[in-house]
C-alpha cells in the first residue's frame, strides 16, 4: 500500500494539531440509518450490502495496523471485527458517526488479533489453557493510532462513497490519476482509459465537478476550510491545499 | 464582472498548478471582485483533492467476506429467509419435481495410500484433496483445500454427461446442519464455495431437470467416508 496514514511516532505527534482537520461526515446518513435497521432484523441482504460499503473499510483498517502481515490473521481480526459491530449495533445512537465508531472496532481487534498472534508463537498449543489467554488479553496496548490515521480512513471512505456515484467513465480516470502508484503521465492514463490525451484535462475537471457536486449535495463534508497538515501544501494563495495528485504532468 | 473562469482553470487553481502566473492572477482578481460561486467551487475542489489525496482502501477479500456472512449466519445475526406461502409452495413444487440422482464416489485421493514417514507422506498432507463423483447425467468434480482455522476451500466442477454447458448455468447448495449455502455455477460448470468449516456436508447440483445429490461428505476427514456417495442407478 502506497499510502500509510499516522504509521510513525512523528507523524503521532502531528495529531496534536488537528482539530481544526474537516472531518468527512456520512454521505447518507438516513440510509445508514435504513441499512442498520435492516441488519437488526437479520435481514442477509442487508449485511451484504454492509459489507459491500464498509467491508473495505474496516479491512483496511486492520491491514493498516502495523504487525498484522499474514493474511489469515487479518481475515481473523475482520472476522471479528463484524461480529463485535454486530453485537455492537445497539449502542450506536449517531449514524453520522459509523464510519469512527466501525475504524474504532477494527483497530482494537486488530491489536487483539496481533496479541494472540503474539502469544501463539511463545506459546505451546497444549498450554494454551484459559487463564493463559487471560494473560494474552493482559498485554499491553500498543501506542494508539494516531488521529491522522483515523482521518485518512474517514477520508479515504467519503471518497469511495462519492466515487460510487461516479459514472464508470469518470470512476476509471479518478482511480487512474490518483490512486496510481507510482502515479501514471496522461500519456498512460490516456491509453488505459481510451480517451485522447488532449481530453484528459477538461474531462478530469467534469469528473472532479461531479465528484465537488455530490459532496455538497450530501453535505459529506465540513464546510470550513480545509485546514494545513502534514502532507498538503500552500498553494499559491496562501491558504492550505491538497496534496497534489492527478494535476498536470503531460 | 469578468467571465467566470472555466472549471478546468479553478481546479488547476485549487491544486496550485495554474499554467501561467497570468492564468492564477486572472482568478484572483476574479474572487477579488466578489465571486462567491467560484470561492465556493474552489472550496469543493479542495474538499474533493483532499479525500482522494487519503488514497483508496485495501479491497476486502472474498473469502474474508464469505468467513464474515458465515461467522454472522452462526452467531445468529441472519435469519433464515421467510418467503410468502405461495412463494415457498412454488419453490419448493418446482424442486420436488426435479428427478434426485445420487452420485457416485469414484476416486477420493485422500484414500491413496502414501507410504508412512516418506517424504512423499508430508507433500501428500500439503496437497489438495480430489474427489470424483459420477452419476448417468454427469461427473463432479470436486476438490478441497485447506484453509485457515479449520476451514476449507470447496471448489468443483460439474460436467454433463451431455457435453458442454453451451452457456447453460445451474446452482449449487451446500447443506450443513439445516442451513445451505447457494453458488451459481459458471458456463463452465465451475462452482466455489470459500471459507466452509470442515464438518459434514451434503451437496446439491440443481442443473435442468435433475438434482444431482452429494454426501454425506465429511470435510473435516482425510477420506470421504464410506457413505460419500451411494451407487446411482
Amino acid at each position: 500500500m502506497h499510502r500509510k496514514a499516522g504509521g510513525t511516532a512523528g507523524k503521532a505527534r502531528l495529531s496534536l494539531a488537528l482539530p481544526a482537520l474537516a472531518r468527512p461526515r456520512n454521505l447518507a446518513a438516513t440510509s445508514v440509518e435504513e441499512l442498520l435497521r435492516g441488519c437488526r432484523e437479520g435481514r442477509e441482504s442487508a449485511w451484504e450490502e454492509f459489507l459491500r460499503r464498509y467491508g473495505d473499510l474496516i479491512y483496511s483498517t486492520i491491514r493498516r495496523r502495523a504487525g498484522l502481515t499474514r493474511a489469515e490473521d487479518r481475515e481473523d481480526a475482520f472476522q471479528n471485527a463484524v461480529l463485535s459491530i454486530y453485537k455492537n449495533l445497539a449502542d450506536l445512537r449517531d449514524f453520522d458517526k459509523i464510519v469512527p465508531w466501525m475504524v474504532r472496532i477494527a483497530y482494537t481487534q486488530g491489536i487483539d488479533t496481533l496479541r494472540m498472534r503474539k502469544k501463539l508463537q511463545e506459546t505451546p498449543i497444549d498450554d494454551l489453557s484459559e487463564s493463559s489467554l487471560n494473560e494474552v488479553r493482559r498485554i499491553e496496548d500498543p501506542a494508539p493510532p494516531a488521529e491522522e490515521m483515523y482521518l485518512a480512513l474517514e477520508r479515504a471512505q467519503a471518497a469511495r462513497q462519492a466515487l460510487s456515484r461516479l459514472p464508470e467513465r469518470c470512476r476509471l480516470l479518478i482511480r487512474l490519476l490518483f490512486y496510481e502508484d507510482p502515479p501514471l503521465d496522461y500519456a498512460e492514463v490516456a491509453r488505459r482509459a481510451a480517451l485522447p490525451i488532449g481530453s484528459i484535462g477538461p474531462t478530469r475537471a467534469r469528473c472532479l465537478e461531479k465528484m465537488r457536486r455530490i459532496l455538497a449535495d450530501a453535505s459529506a463534508v465540513v464546510s470550513e476550510r480545509l485546514p494545513v497538515a502534514s502532507g498538503q501544501q500552500k498553494d499559491q494563495t496562501g491558504t492550505a491545499g491538497t496534496t497534489r495528485r492527478g494535476g498536470r504532468h503531460e | 464582472m469578468k467571465p467566470h473562469p472555466r472549471d478546468e482553470q479553478l481546479l488547476e487553481y485549487s491544486e496550485g498548478e495554474s499554467r501561467t502566473d497570468e492564468a492564477r492572477e486572472r482568478i484572483e482578481s476574479h474572487l477579488a471582485g466578489g465571486c462567491p460561486a467560484c470561492r465556493s467551487k474552489i472550496e469543493g475542489f479542495r474538499t474533493a483533492l483532499a479525500l482522494l489525496a487519503a488514497g483508496p482502501l485495501e479491497k476486502m477479500p472474498d473469502r474474508a467476506r464469505e468467513a464474515a456472512m458465515d461467522a454472522l449466519r452462526e452467531a445468529g445475526a441472519i435469519r433464515a429467509v421467510s418467503r410468502s406461502r405461495t412463494t415457498s409452495r412454488i419453490v419448493a413444487t418446482a424442486r420436488e419435481a426435479l428427478e434426485r440422482v445420487p452420485m457416485a464416489l469414484r476416486l477420493d485421493t485422500g484414500t491413496l495410500a502414501v507410504i508412512p514417514g516418506t517424504r512423499s507422506q508430508a507433500a501428500a498432507s500439503m496437497q489438495p484433496r480430489r474427489l470424483l463423483f459420477e452419476a448417468s447425467r454427469g461427473s463432479l468434480h470436486l476438490q478441497i483445500d485447506r484453509g485457515a482455522r479449520g476451514r476449507v476451500d470447496l471448489s468443483g466442477q460439474f460436467l454433463p454427461s451431455e457435453g458442454e454447458f453451451g452457456g447453460e448455468t445451474g446452482q449449487v447448495f451446500l447443506e450443513r446442519g439445516g442451513r445451505a449455502r447457494r453458488a451459481v455455477l459458471a458456463e463452465t460448470g465451475e462452482f466455489r464455495f470459500p471459507s466452509v468449516p470442515a464438518q459434514g456436508v451434503r451437496l446439491r447440483i440443481e442443473w435442468r431437470d435433475v438434482a444431482l445429490l452429494v454426501g454425506p461428505l465429511d470435510l473435516g476427514t482425510a477420506a470421504a467416508s464410506p457413505s460419500g456417495g451411494s451407487d446411482p442407478e
